[in-house]
This record gives C-alpha cells, sequence and structure tokens, in this order.
C-alpha cells in the first residue's frame, strides 16, 4: 500500500525550528522532498514494534531511521501537494532490511510505503553553506549539522587584535615625545581597544530569530 | 526514473554508458567489468543502464587517519568516537565531446546529488572546484579511473547514493535518457567517498575523504589562517609607517581601517569551500 502524509509547516516555519543554531547573517531558502519510507514490523530490544527506514540513498546516514510522527496518512494520489520534488524508492528489501539492523532492530515484514514530506533547507552565513532537513508536517525531525559556534577565525577577534595593533603603535608613535605621555596614550588605546570589542561582541550571538527566505536574519 | 525489475537472482542485462557494451550484472552486484571498455561499471537501483566508477584506492583506516590530521583530532583517542564509516558511490555528470577530448585540458564535471548535508558540497558550473576533490582530473580518461578486479567487484561493499539533481536544473531521468549524440552530451560516472560519523569532544560531525585520494573534501577541511593573518599585519604596518610620516600617529586609524577590511575579505574567503 502507497501512502503520503500532506505538508503542514511552510519553508519559513522549518526554518524557525532551526533557529537555536543558525549563524548570524544566514540566508536560508527551502525546497520540499518527498522522501520514501518503509514502514517495518521489527523485532528489537523491547519486542515488537515498527520502524520507518528511508528507502532512498541521499548519502545522509541520519534520515535511514527516523520515527515518523503519528499522522493521517491516505492513499499517495488523494494527497494536495504544492511544489515539490518526488524521490522514488529505490532501496531494495535487504537494504531496508540492513538498516533497520544497524539500530538493533530485526525486520519482520516490510509493511508499507510511504512518502513523507520533509523541507530541505539551504543555508548560507558567511560564506559558507550547508544545508537541514526538516520535517514539513510537526517539525520535529531535524537533521543537519550545524552548532552555535561558527567554524575558522572570528571575525571579532580579529578586529580587536588589529585595532590593539593599530592602537599600540599610535601609542609608540606618540611616546616618542615622552615616558608619561606614552603610557597613557597606550591606557587609551587599549581601552579604546577594548570598547570596540565589546561593541563589536554585542552583536555577534547565535540563535538570533530567522528572518524569512531571502532576507538577513 | 526505473530501471528493469529483475528477479532475487537472476541476472540483468544492461548498457555501459561508457562504449554501450551489453552487460550482464547480477541485482546483489553493486559493481561489475565492462567486456567492451574495460572499466568497472555500478549497477545503480533505478538507473537505466550501467555508469562507469572511479575505483576507490584509499582503505577506511587510512581515509580516517587522514580525517583526524586534517581536523587536529590525531593523538586524541579518548576525545573522538567513531560512530559510522560508509563508502559512498557519488554519481556526477561530465559533459563529453568527443572532438574536444584532451587528457590535459580540464573538463567540466557537476554534481548529480546534493550531499550538502552529509559534509560535500556540491560542484556546478558556477563553482568548478572543491578542494580536496579530484573527480575530474581522475575521470578524464579510462587508465586514470582504475579497474577493479571481479573478487573486488564482488566484495565491493558500497552505498550507491540516488541520482537526484540535472545538470543544470535539468531533469537527471531526461538527462540519461538523452544520453551522448555523436559522442556529445552529459555522461553518469560514479565516484568513491568516504564518509564519517564521529563524535569529536561532545559535537557530532559528519565528513567526507575522496577515497581515491585521501584527501578530505569539503567542509571536513581545516581553515587556514595563518598566510592571511600574516598579509594582513604586513598590510596594516606598511599602511602605518607610510603615513606616519605625513600624518604623524593619526596614521593608526587608516591603518586599522585598512586592516579591518582585509580581514572580512579574508574571514569570507577562508570559510568558503573552495
Amino acid at each position: 500500500m502507497h501512502l503520503a502524509a500532506s505538508p503542514v509547516l511552510t519553508a519559513d516555519d522549518a526554518a524557525v525550528r532551526l533557529h537555536e543554531v543558525l549563524p548570524r547573517g544566514a540566508r536560508v531558502a527551502g525546497a520540499l522532498w518527498m522522501l520514501p519510507f518503509c514502514r517495518v514490523s521489527a523485532r528489537g530490544p523491547v519486542g515488537v514494534t515498527r520502524v520507518d527506514i528511508l528507502a532512498a540513498s541521499l548519502g545522509d546516514p541520519r534520515l535511514h531511521n527516523v520515527r515518523l510522527p503519528d499522522v493521517d496518512l491516505m492513499p499517495f494520489g488523494e494527497v494536495a501537494l504544492p511544489e515539490h520534488r518526488l524521490l522514488p524508492r529505490t532501496a531494495d528489501d535487504a537494504l531496508i532490511r540492513a538498516r533497520a539492523r544497524t539500530v538493533k532492530f530485526e525486520a519482520e515484514s516490510i509493511d508499507r510505503l510511504i512518502h513523507y514530506p520533509f523541507w530541505r533547507i539551504s543555508i548560507a552565513a558567511a560564506g559558507r553553506r550547508s544545508a537541514a532537513w526538516v520535517d514539513a508536517v510537526e517539525g520535529s525531525i531535524t537533521v543537519h549539522d550545524l552548532s552555535a559556534t561558527a567554524a575558522g577565525p572570528s571575525k571579532t577577534n580579529g578586529v580587536a587584535l588589529i585595532a590593539m595593533a593599530s592602537a599600540a603603535m599610535a601609542a609608540a608613535e606618540i611616546g616618542l615625545g615622552g615616558a608619561t605621555a606614552a603610557v597613557t596614550a597606550a591606557i587609551a588605546a587599549v581601552g579604546l581597544a577594548g570598547g570596540l570589542t565589546l561593541v563589536l561582541a554585542g552583536g555577534v550571538r547565535a540563535g538570533r530569530p530567522v528572518a524569512p527566505p531571502g532576507r538577513r536574519a | 526514473m526505473s530501471g528493469p525489475v529483475a528477479g532475487p537472482m537472476e541476472a540483468r542485462l544492461g548498457r555501459c554508458l561508457k562504449c554501450d557494451e551489453k552487460v550482464k550484472v547480477k541485482p546483489d552486484r553493486r559493481a561489475t567489468g565492462c567486456s567492451g571498455c574495460g572499466l568497472t561499471l555500478v549497477n545503480a537501483p533505478g538507473v537505466e543502464g550501467l555508469a562507469p566508477m572511479v575505483i576507490p584506492r584509499v582503505t577506511r583506516e587510512a581515509a580516517w587517519e587522514a580525517l583526524l590530521a586534517e581536523r587536529g583530532l590525531a593523538g586524541r583517542p579518548g576525545g573522538v568516537t567513531l560512530r559510522s564509516a560508509r563508502l559512498l558511490l557519488v554519481p556526477f555528470w561530465r559533459w563529453c565531446d568527443a572532438s574536444m577530448q584532451s587528457v590535459s585540458r580540464r573538463g567540466l564535471v557537476v554534481s548529480a546529488a546534493d550531499l550538502l548535508s552529509a559534509g560535500l558540497p556540491s560542484i556546478t558550473r558556477r563553482r568548478r572546484r572543491l578542494a580536496g576533490l579530484e573527480v575530474e582530473s581522475l575521470s578524464r580518461v579510462g587508465d586514470a579511473m582504475g579497474r577493479l578486479t571481479p573478487d573486488e567487484e564482488a566484495a565491493l561493499d558500497a552505498e550507491i547514493v540516488d541520482v537526484t539533481e540535472g545538470p543544470d536544473g535539468a531533469d537527471p531521468a531526461e538527462t540519461l535518457a538523452a544520453g551522448l549524440r555523436d559522442g556529445v552530451g552529459w555522461s553518469l560516472l560514479y565516484y568513491p567517498i568516504w564518509s564519517f560519523r564521529y563524535l569529536a569532544d561532545g559535537v557530532q560531525c559528519l565528513h567526507t575523504v575522496d577515497a581515491a585520494t585521501g584527501h578530505p573534501v569539503g567542509t571536513a577541511r581545516r581553515v587556514r589562517g595563518g598566510v592571511p593573518a600574516m598579509t594582513i599585519a604586513a598590510m596594516v604596518l606598511s599602511a602605518f609607517l607610510a603615513g606616519r610620516p605625513v600624518i604623524g600617529a593619526t596614521a593608526a586609524l587608516p591603518a586599522f581601517l585598512i586592516g579591518v577590511i582585509a580581514w572580512f575579505v579574508a574571514v569570507r574567503m577562508l570559510k568558503r569551500p573552495r
């Protein structure tokens, strides 16, 4: 039996689910995919239960075994869908069983094929691109590789270092006229650099609310 | 985009997408050799025809060591937990033009699947190079692609990633059906990538390594800031020394502004997956 779930969340709603880990100034764009899952009756550590196994190969192992939310499933042809990309089932029974085994379940029967809507969110921030998956029904399943701190050199630290270096050079130049003036100038320069750092650091924080797609957060 | 359905152990007759030779392959085999061109072909579910592949040359252990070294995690066995390591056969489209084929000239290869969420950025017409990935150079000629022995073909344990992207936004099924006309068109090929999922200092990471060369790819590559930082320091000092004879200590201000602009540009370039 081939069933499907109807998407409820918009791309904006899905992006909001990621707001705690999105970098500041991130641009996001969403595309709706209908991913194929096989609902499997499987024997696991606590007895027989149902497991939903991805029936395609997208290269991301975190999508292989998900617990799809309990939602109303309808025959595939009866579901009204907005613009979307439909992925056909490409995984055979052997691969489905192998994926179930990776989470310590032994598949007893492969019951049905379910096409479930997911938003694929493309994220561009500070010249770096990444992607995340968010289920389009409840937003309870999120798959991403984002973290609260951006990898790589920090703009704030770099600006602070350059400010202190410039201030130190100015202080040294002024200091040629007298030791006291040099010390005073150096203290003022360091204070200026520190204040600049605090001003800039105040604007750099993870967890900013996500703006609608296409606009900076 | 569905291929012919075969019985459990019934061999199916496929067509080599490189030389058009008919090849028999069993459904449970991921790879087989072509008797026409000699290349190793991938038996991809849902793909009509058998596309050639670049063979993996790097073991899982060597790829893992290379990734640890790149991320600065080597020598910290307690802080790193490997969750899973999988060999992926990732599809790519290569533009073929028999009249312009060259061993030395760089050709056009674009991604046929989007693995950005798995740490492998896509190659597009605008972004043709990805640091660490040698798919273009190793798929230029058959000798560079390599060949698996029959035993290696039987033992190949790899996940074949689905073709979900067409070149320039085209439908992948239509592109595959169009094939080559008089030696011109888009040709499908598969490239091996090691995908590692691990915990490092409590942070879950998903990174990829080129399985033909052993180089970490995409988001796995560490951002290298030493040379840009030295360059920016030299620019700031030079700006100060140039302005000092004219405006004295105030030269620190333009030096600071030049340094900040250069630093922002450097950060943007360093964080981009080249």
